[in-house]
């Protein structure tokens, strides 16, 4: 008797372990769905990242790539990164079954990672020092801070956003990296990025990294711009070449 | 002219930033607009020279601005127990669990804020809280509940390096704010309640490479261990949950040590305990323990000897003392550890101060009234005797 109730427990730790859905399309535009509300402000609509969290297109999953780890992944979130549980805290609130849904639906959208063409190696000497990349970005802690940082922005966002922030970084500002030009009332102009402003105060980083604590009213001029304080690296700056092996280190990076 | 004034203060501010050495650090009293680290300035004393507000005005004191670190309904638990750092104009706090953020000291406006994703099954002994950070060159340091230090970029918050100490399972979490020397960043853990065998950890402020760890409980074979009964050293707790302090004319790091576990039952682990609720004297460069005095042996009373200890030169001597749990204030030679007076200063029931100056084993001692400890508080304002649980005065 009490051999058949650790069978039937056994079963059903088991059956944690596997999607019960797997496979099921209702089950993955389910979970398409609740995709949508609970994860894509992170990852991305379609799940190819959002800048924040990881592109979860690809097959390999930086937290384990199995049915049992994506679950936990998503249950009980990744401690040390922006990734919540699943319930509480600052939950996204969804149940086991929903769980289950969302991981069908990022099943049927898994591709193939595309080969990567570029030379990290070449990619890291050109990030740190000919394309000037680390003037302004950090990775791991090493770099500048005009930009975002670019550790993780290789799981983050596709390579073709990458790609186009490089070739074109006004096109689309990163997340609090709005360009800004104060005139103070001594006529010094100042440009560099938005920190933080509300109506009667902004906190900014100039170009030299300075962090300035201003009042709005004492300035002659507060103006914002959408034009990115990085220059646009075109490929008379920049190789075809050049990119791909920066890329390359990025990817590797993000990998580790 | 007030905007000119304005813009070269700022300018000043950034121009300052990042250059947060460890000379000004040890120098930190002569520039009282700021408040450098946990202690506020170099002798621990935590006591600021400005002077605009006083005794005075301080009853016309009104909120100027208010920073909200957590709310009901965002996640947010524990207590908020942080002395922020003031640095240059900006204010760097840490708040519910793991929570650090730089405010704009004027206006309270955030620059950046930084928020660790903790694991649902973490076991913080004592208390969801965070007393703070250290700030050493362009970086700040903070221990977390899931026992990892970590450094973050102090202008932007973001991660420069994360380390994971020990592990939190076994009921370490890490809530004192860490203390720069040189360039190595000190922390010790709390979780003395829950069988912990403490350390205290020095950490590369560049790396965070791992440069030594001294164990608060000795292992077999070191000195010390002897004072443990059976293999009761491995869970024999002395915990570090408070800031030490660092004394540059003896190159000393002094860490405070509280209770053994467990905690308040002494069966099983006979013997004084060390080095639980001691005041520690280790090298700063190796971690190497100098001297050490045990404030409480065999300590049954949870008497945490973790108030932070103040250096004072006097007469050219140079003194660290403590007003400790068991209801004594300490005075020692800071370069030897020798034990120079120990006064109560309350009316404290279990010891007398002959007994505490000889280090007298007082383990079979109870104090009166079942476990209670009277103390009455020396106090021109005849404060009337306090009845305080279990510790004879709380800092």
């Amino acid at each position: 008797m009490n051999r058949l109730i650790l069978l039937a427990l056994a079963a059903t730790l088991c059956a944690q372990d596997r999607n019960p859905f797997a496979n099921d399309p209702k089950a993955a535009e389910a979970g398409k769905s609740h995709f949508r509300i609970n994860c894509s402000l992170c990852h991305g609509l379609g799940a190819r990242g959002g800048g924040r969290g990881p592109d979860l297109t690809h097959a390999q999953k930086k937290h384990g790539s199995s049915d049992a780890e994506l679950f936990r992944t998503i249950h009980d979130g990744v401690p040390g990164t922006d990734m919540p549980a699943a319930i509480g805290s600052v939950g996204v609130e969804m149940k086991d079954q929903e769980i289950w849904q969302v991981i069908t639906y990022l099943r049927s959208i898994e591709v193939k990672a595309p080969p990567v063409s570029g030379n990290p190696a070449s990619g890291k000497d050109l990030f740190y020092s000919v394309a000037n990349c680390s003037k302004c970005h950090m990775v791991e802690g090493k770099g500048g801070r005009l930009g975002p940082d670019l550790t993780d922005v290789g799981s983050a966002r596709s390579v073709e956003s990458i790609v186009e922030s490089i070739r074109d970084p006004s096109r689309q500002l990163a997340d609090g990296y709005q360009t800004v030009t104060v005139v103070t009332a001594d006529g010094h102009e100042t440009k560099g990025f938005i920190m933080n402003e509300d109506s009667f105060s902004v906190q900014m980083m100039d170009t030299s990294e300075r962090i300035l604590l201003l009042e709005k009213d004492k300035l002659r001029s507060f103006k914002k711009s959408s034009v990115s304080l990085m220059p646009p690296y075109n490929t008379t700056v920049l190789s075809d070449k050049d990119l791909q092996d920066i890329i390359a280190y990025l990817l590797k990076k993000a990998a580790q | 002219m007030k905007g000119a004034v304005l813009l070269a203060w700022s300018l000043c501010a950034g121009g300052l930033f990042g250059q947060v050495t460890f000379e000004r650090l040890v120098n930190s009293s002569k520039e009282p607009q700021n408040w450098l680290t946990y202690s506020g300035e170099d002798a621990g004393r935590h006591v600021s020279a400005l002077d605009q507000i006083n005794v005075q005005n301080g009853r016309s004191l009104v909120a100027k601005w208010v920073y909200q670190t957590g709310a009901p309904g965002d996640g947010s638990n524990g207590r908020f127990e942080n002395t922020p750092l003031v640095v240059d104009g900006i204010l760097y706090g840490t708040a519910q669990d793991g929570r650090v953020f730089a405010l704009d000291a004027r206006t309270g406006r955030p620059i950046w804020r930084y928020q660790r994703q903790l694991p649902k099954d973490i076991r913080p002994c004592c208390g969801r809280v965070n007393r703070g950070l250290a700030i050493l060159g362009d970086k700040v340091f903070f221990g977390t509940l899931d026992a990892h230090v970590m450094a973050l970029d102090a202008k932007t918050g973001h991660v420069v390096w994360d380390v994971a100490a020990v592990d939190y399972k076994k009921g370490y979490s890490f809530t004192a704010a860490p203390l720069a020397v040189k360039n190595l960043i000190i922390i010790s853990p709390a979780g003395g309640e829950y069988g912990i065998r403490g350390f205290v950890d020095a950490y590369d402020a560049d790396t965070g490479q791992r440069k030594w760890r001294f164990n608060t409980v000795p292992e077999p074979g070191q000195p010390g261990n002897e004072t443990w009964e059976g293999d009761s050293w491995k869970t024999g707790g002395a915990p570090g949950w408070v800031t030490g302090a660092y004394d540059p004319v003896s190159n000393q790091i002094f860490w405070t040590t509280g209770n053994p576990a467990p905690s308040n039952r002494g069966v099983g682990r006979t013997g004084d305990n060390l080095y639980s609720d001691c005041l520690l004297a280790l090298d700063a460069d190796t971690g190497k323990l100098n001297w050490y005095f045990q404030f409480t042996k065999h300590d049954t009373h949870d008497w945490d000897a973790t108030e932070v200890p103040v250096m004072i030169d006097l007469d050219g001597k140079h003194l660290i003392v403590q007003a400790n749990r068991n209801g004594f204030f300490y005075v020692l030679d800071r370069p030897t550890g020798k034990l120079l007076s120990a006064t109560p200063f309350g009316a404290v029931t279990w010891s007398h101060a002959k007994d505490a100056r000889l280090q007298t084993r007082i383990s079979s001692r109870r104090p009166k009234a079942g476990g209670y400890v009277l103390a009455r508080l020396a106090s021109p304002t005849g404060i009337r005797p306090h009845l305080i649980r279990k510790r004879a005065f709380s800092m």
